[in-house]
C-alpha cells in the first residue's frame, strides 16, 4: 500500500495502532447520554452491505469504522427520540463522536456519518432531572 | 474513494439533510434518515388524528405486526418516493364511519407535511391519501360481564 521510500509515514505509522473495537467503544461513549439519542440500531442493512462489500469495513452492528492508514471514517446508526430534531440529534453525535475520537486517538477522523433509522419515544421521562449528577449509578 | 456511497436498496433509502457538526466551516460528515424512520413519524401522526381508525391492512396482522416489532404491515400502509429534494408519501388509511372524508385528508396530509419537516428537516411535496376501508366506532360496553347490559 504506502510507498516504501517514504520513511515518515513508516514513522507514524509504526508509532502506535488503535484497533477499531476502540473507536467503535469510545464512539458508543461519547453518544450516551445525548439528548434525542434513544438507542443504537440493530442494523441488518449495514451488516448486509458489509458482508456484500467484504473487505476492510469493521462493523459493530450500529458503528461501522472504515479505516485507511490514520484516516477513520464513521457511520454510526441511531434511533432518534420521537419528537425531537433528527439533524440536531445528529450533529450533536458528529460533534461529540469527533472530539472525543480525535483527543483520545490522535486519528485523522475523515468523516462521521450518522444515519437515523428510525425513531422512538425515549424510555426514561426525566427531563428535569437531567441536571442530577449522573455520577452515581443505582441499581 | 467513495466509501459512502448510498448502495441501499429501494426500501431502505433515505434522505440526507443538512445540519451536520462543522470543524472550520467544513461538515465532518453527513447525516441521513432512513426511509423507515419518516414511517414510523407518518404512522404515528396518522394514528394521532381523531377519525383515523387504523393505517390499511388487517388488523389481526397489524397488531402482531406491532408486537413482533416488524416493520412489514407499516412498509405497506406507507409508501415513500423519493424525488430531487424532496419526497411524496402515499398512506392508506382506514377512518372511522362518521367523519368526514375532506377534512380529514386535509388534516392528515397537513399534518404529515408539519411533522416530517419539524422533525427530520425533510420536505414532502405531497401526501395520497389511499381509503382502503372503513370502520365502525369501538363501542364501549364490551358485553364481559359487567351485568350493565340487562338492567332491572
Amino acid at each position: 500500500m504506502a510507498d516504501k521510500k517514504d520513511t515518515s509515514k513508516q514513522a507514524a505509522e509504526s508509532a502506535y495502532k488503535v484497533h477499531e473495537s476502540v473507536v467503535i467503544s469510545l464512539a458508543r461513549k461519547a453518544i450516551e447520554g445525548i439528548p434525542g439519542f434513544v438507542r443504537f440500531s440493530g442494523s441488518s442493512i449495514v451488516s448486509e452491505l458489509a458482508d456484500l462489500v467484504g473487505g476492510r469495513r469493521h462493523f459493530d452492528k450500529s458503528v461501522v469504522v472504515t479505516e485507511s492508514g490514520n484516516d477513520v471514517s464513521l457511520e454510526i446508526l441511531i434511533v432518534a427520540a420521537y419528537g425531537s430534531n433528527f439533524a440536531e440529534v445528529a450533529a450533536a453525535v458528529q460533534k461529540a463522536v469527533y472530539h472525543l475520537v480525535a483527543d483520545v486517538t490522535g486519528l485523522n477522523i475523515k468523516s462521521i456519518d450518522v444515519v437515523v433509522t428510525d425513531t422512538e419515544d425515549v424510555k426514561a421521562e426525566s427531563q428535569d432531572e437531567a441536571d442530577v449528577v449522573e455520577g452515581e449509578v443505582v441499581q | 474513494m467513495s466509501n459512502t456511497q448510498q448502495t441501499r436498496s429501494a426500501s431502505d433509502s433515505s434522505s440526507t439533510v443538512p445540519g451536520a457538526y462543522e470543524i472550520n466551516g467544513a461538515a465532518v460528515g453527513t447525516i441521513r434518515i432512513l426511509d423507515g424512520a419518516i414511517s414510523t413519524i407518518i404512522k404515528r401522526t396518522v394514528l394521532g388524528i381523531e377519525g383515523v381508525a387504523r393505517l390499511s391492512g388487517s388488523s389481526l396482522i397489524d397488531d402482531f405486526a406491532d408486537l413482533v416489532r416488524s416493520k412489514r404491515m407499516q412498509d405497506r400502509s406507507i409508501q415513500i418516493e423519493h424525488s430531487d429534494d424532496s419526497i411524496s408519501v402515499t398512506v392508506a388509511v382506514n377512518p372511522y364511519y362518521g367523519y368526514k372524508f375532506p377534512p380529514l385528508i386535509a388534516e392528515i396530509q397537513n399534518k404529515v407535511i408539519e411533522t416530517v419537516l419539524e422533525m427530520t428537516g425533510v420536505t414532502v411535496s405531497s401526501v395520497n391519501v389511499d381509503i382502503r376501508g372503513i370502520e365502525d366506532l369501538p363501542v364501549n360496553d364490551e358485553t364481559d360481564g359487567n351485568g350493565k347490559n340487562e338492567p332491572d
